[in-house]
């Protein structure tokens, strides 16, 4: 039950843009069919460390492990193959505006099966039907709001049946029951089809909500990676930093609890 | 993927589907599927699926475009030995009232 038990295994992936380092030792498992949640701030690297896992930045070999293969180690053809497996909804999720919605969910299928039109048409219907929008299939994505549009790039990415399944903050800019809907459907997914899905996500509830295993990164490294019991549990301050830094969405801080004040902390007690 | 079509006088015609019915078999298996409930239109049409290992999208997407043409000539679509994921699939897409599946079917059973 060693390397089969987990689809993605990173062995120390280091990243880059130009010079500059941004990804440091990444080391974690993803096991299948379950929800791994990213989480950290902003700019520390959860979206780099897709851009990997999707194929679409370069990786060293050695340091990634995909289905017991080498990612840095894939040719063109390895590479089509594995990304034919997955499903990846990025962060701006952008539709073809020139395209009606059933018509951006065929796109995929048109390019990659032999299927007839009329099957494809059905397929949509369905993909658009998984995420509440099987109306509106022949809208054009400028008739819809945000989070219709959203839901939309999620039925796209649907559309091959990926067993693996990408997703950038699904929640950022939806309003809470659209997000809701989102996680249940995530957590349907799961469920019915055993698909595997990595969300990268900055909010708490969300990602303790669908996660069976969560990774907490910070400025490009992995503080912690656990079930969801053990992360709420972690004694690590960094971690605490961030859950407590989230869980509040007030900006104003107790000056007593920081570092900067000088002398003794102040331990404040759970009010 | 094969499809062997049984047809006994006097009975539905009966397919029975092997393998994986997928993006890569539906366009080919499609086309048989469609000339049977043509041909034999009002005869309803019984697909067995004890030996189809997985089913994706794309064959869900047949069933509902078989169901269709059956329905408008006045027969239905019976399915057969659905394994467990061909269930899900079905079930997921919320089509399981239509397609007259019922969660908890037995393997052989309608
Ligand atoms: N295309 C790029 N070129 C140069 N630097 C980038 C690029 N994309 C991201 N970065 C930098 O890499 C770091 C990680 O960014 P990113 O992976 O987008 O973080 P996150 O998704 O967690 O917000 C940031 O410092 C960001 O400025
Ligand atoms: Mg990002």
């Amino acid at each position: 039950m060693s390397a089969e038990s987990h689809l993605i295994d990173m062995q120390g992936l280091n990243s880059h843009y130009g010079g500059r380092q941004v990804l440091f030792d990444i080391r974690f498992t993803i096991p299948r069919r379950q929800v791994t949640v990213i989480m950290g701030v902003s700019g520390c690297g959860k979206t780099t460390l897709l851009r990997h896992l999707i194929g679409l930045k370069a990786t060293q070999p050695g340091q990634v492990m995909i289905d017991g293969e080498d990612l840095g180690g894939f040719d063109e053809a390895k590479l089509r193959a594995y990304r034919l497996k997955t499903g990846v909804l990025f962060q701006g999720g952008a539709l073809f505006n020139s395209l009606s919605l059933w018509e951006n969910i065929a796109v995929p299928l048109k390019v990659h099966t032999r299927l007839p039109e009329k099957i494809i048409r059905i397929m949509a219907v369905i993909k658009l039907g998984l995420v509440g929008l099987s109306e509106f299939c022949d809208y054009m994505p400028s008739q819809l709001s945000g989070g219709m549009r959203k839901r939309a790039g999620l039925a796209r990415a649907l559309a091959m049946d990926p067993e693996i399944l990408f997703v950038d903050e699904p929640s950022s800019g939806l309003d809470p029951i659209t997000a809701a809907g989102l996680d249940q459907l995530i957590l349907d997914l799961r469920e019915t089809l055993g698909m595997t899905i990595i969300v990268v996500t900055h909010e708490l509830e969300s990602a303790f909500h669908i996660a069976d295993q969560l990774i907490v990164m910070d400025q490009g490294r992995v503080l912690a990676a656990g079930g969801p019991e053990e992360i709420q549990a972690s004694g690590d301050k960094r971690v605490r930093q961030f859950l407590n830094r989230q869980a509040d969405p007030r900006w104003t801080e107790n000056p007593a609890t920081s570092s900067c004040l000088p002398g003794e902390r102040v331990e404040e007690g759970k009010g | 993927m094969s499809a062997a079509v049984l047809d006994p006088p006097g009975d539905a015609p009966v397919v029975e589907l092997t393998g994986t019915v997928d993006f890569k078999s539906v366009p080919e298996l499609r086309k048989r599927l469609l000339k049977v409930v043509k041909k034999r239109g009002g005869d309803g049409l019984r697909l067995d699926f004890r030996r189809v290992t997985r089913m994706d999208t794309s064959g869900v997407a047949m069933l509902v475009e078989l169901h269709q043409l059956a329905s408008s000539r006045g027969s239905r679509l019976a399915l057969i030995g659905l394994n467990e994921q061909v269930r899900r699939m079905i079930q997921l897409a919320r089509l399981d009232r239509l397609l007259g599946v019922s969660i908890g079917e037995e393997a052989g059973c309608q």
